[in-house]
């Protein structure tokens, strides 16, 4: 748990179909701090199908990599008029590919990862590595966002309105998403940049969630981002984040379990510490 | 103790189509009848699956094709649930027809985004007698029908391969054939499972040419009914 203003904590679970293959989580999830406050987070998705032997190396890099450069671009001055995660997001990209290149070169696919993938890694080795990756920047008055392939960024404000505002991207359907392992990854980051203080008062963001697909995969109802965001400002501002963070890997694991699939998020929240009890 | 954010969680869907051949030609030799006990014996054995499967409802569908297409079951069903309803036998080959009349499901909506890729199962006798080639091609045009697990089983020696293998596409897997009513069992039970399985995403790795497959089917003939 981070310091005020922004706070974030962290969580990742082992999905229940990859407890019964054999397969490691391949999500990975992280924060950090930089010296002036800034917080950043980013949370990253290895991609589950065969060819992807190395995805939860893929998605560790992408992590690591995305929060050092989250923190060159945190210690600049911030505006909200540009948003610093585009040359961020280039930057991770051409980073991570770099990273997986040289990975592969020095540890050459084994039989085993050749065998699983059923493909002809060496075509097109970065594609084992595949990942998604979402970021996020908090500043004092400007919150940055970019995503690359699927999952999901909610925003809660914190009179409790609920908003989804990064765009969307119409090749995120029938499990397909985009990645850091494609050669358009640069130009496939979707952005947003969140002013914190420019609307009426209650209106500023409070609580953000990053979360991977198999979070939001888990609910019956599609709309359920509404409900989550709501129940999440309540539990923020009841208990604290601090408090949440002994529940939060519960309630990842319970999605993981239920939907099968890896889960991991990030709960940020701007909103102060829940008074201790009385 | 706080409570999780959120509505209910539910499992993920898994939709499961069989697409069962009942033109004229089935009605021989007793293959529409084999057919029927085939899937009546299969069926059960996809809840096997589901509990193997714990975050995948399996939902179980039936297209019939002859002269045209229709839903033989048409609700999704899940599979414990399924009471199977004999098919008859007559007319044409329309596999087309089916095809066409599949391809509205698969897009969003109806299909959940959180679906598991469908898992499909074709069974068929002879040859299509209309443009099956051009529904497949839209067929594969629907993201769905790209990741869809297609497998399929040929009964008896007129079966169509060609047809049968484009069906399956790329998937490194030939189509199974079934020459007398335990192959076609066997055949639609392996068929079934392996879509299941590789659908929920626990199949790794392909069954290999000593696999179930080549084990179960006959190599002198002997026995062939079909």
């Amino acid at each position: 748990v981070n310091g005020w203003p922004w706070r974030s904590i962290t969580a990742s679970v082992r999905g229940s179909s990859h407890d019964r293959s054999g397969l490691p989580n391949q999500d990975a999830v992280g924060d950090a701090r930089a010296p002036n406050g800034a917080l950043m987070a980013a949370v990253a998705d290895g991609h589950g199908g065969r060819p992807y032997v190395r995805s939860q190396q893929g998605s560790a890099l992408a992590v690591d990599l995305a929060l050092e450069h989250l923190m060159a671009a945190g210690i600049q001055p911030g505006s909200a008029a540009s948003n610093p995660l585009f040359s961020t997001a280039a930057r991770v990209s051409w980073t991570w590919r770099a990273t997986v290149l040289s990975d592969w070169a020095a540890h050459g696919f084994s039989p085993a990862e050749r065998d699983r993938a059923g493909v002809d890694l060496e075509q097109d080795p970065v594609l084992a590595y595949g990942t998604t990756l979402i970021l996020a920047l908090c500043l004092d008055d400007v919150i940055h966002l970019a995503q690359i392939g699927d999952g999901d960024v909610i925003v809660i404000s914190a009179d409790g309105q609920v908003t989804t505002p990064v765009p969307g991207d119409d090749r995120l359907v029938a499990g397909e998403t985009t990645s850091l392992c494609a050669a358009s990854a640069v130009d496939d980051f979707r952005f947003c940049t969140l002013s914190r203080f420019a609307g009426p008062v209650g209106s500023e963001p409070a609580v953000l969630l990053l979360a991977t697909d198999g979070y939001g995969a888990a609910f019956a109802d599609r709309d359920w981002h509404e409900g989550v965001g709501r129940d999440l400002l309540a539990a923020v501002n009841e208990h604290g984040l601090e408090t949440l963070a002994t529940h939060l890997p519960q309630w990842l694991a319970e999605s993981a379990r239920v939907g099968g699939d890896d889960t991991s998020a990030v709960l940020i929240t701007a909103l102060p510490p829940a008074p201790p009890p009385r | 103790m706080v409570e999780r954010p959120g509505s209910v969680l539910a499992r993920r869907p898994l939709h499961f189509f069989v697409i069962a051949d009942c033109s004229g030609s089935m009605a021989a030799d007793g293959k529409v009848q084999a057919l029927n006990n085939a899937l009546r014996e299969t069926i059960p054995h996809l809840s096997e699956i589901a509990e193997q499967n714990p975050h995948a409802e399996v939902l179980v569908r039936v297209l019939a094709f002859s002269t045209g297409a229709r839903w033989h079951l048409a609700a999704p069903t899940p599979v414990e649930q399924v009471v199977w309803e004999d098919l008859t036998a007559s007319g044409y080959t329309d596999l087309g027809a089916a095809l066409r009349l599949l391809i509205p499901e698969l897009r969003s909506p109806p299909m959940q985004e959180r679906a598991l890729p469908p898992a499909m199962v074709l069974i068929s006798d002879g040859m299509p007698t209309d443009d099956y080639r051009s529904a497949l091609g839209l067929l594969l045009d629907e993201p769905w029908g790209q990741h869809a697990v297609r497998m399929a089983v040929g009964i008896g020696r007129d079966a169509d391969q060609s047809m049968l293998s484009r069906f399956m596409g790329s998937s490194g897997l030939a189509p199974v054939s079934a020459n007398n009513p335990e192959q076609l069992v066997s055949m639609i039970r392996w068929a079934s499972t392996h879509a299941s399985r590789v659908a929920s995403h626990l199949a790794v790795a392909p069954p290999g040419r000593s696999g179930p497959v080549a084990g179960r089917q006959s190599e002198d003939g002997q026995g062939d009914v079909w």
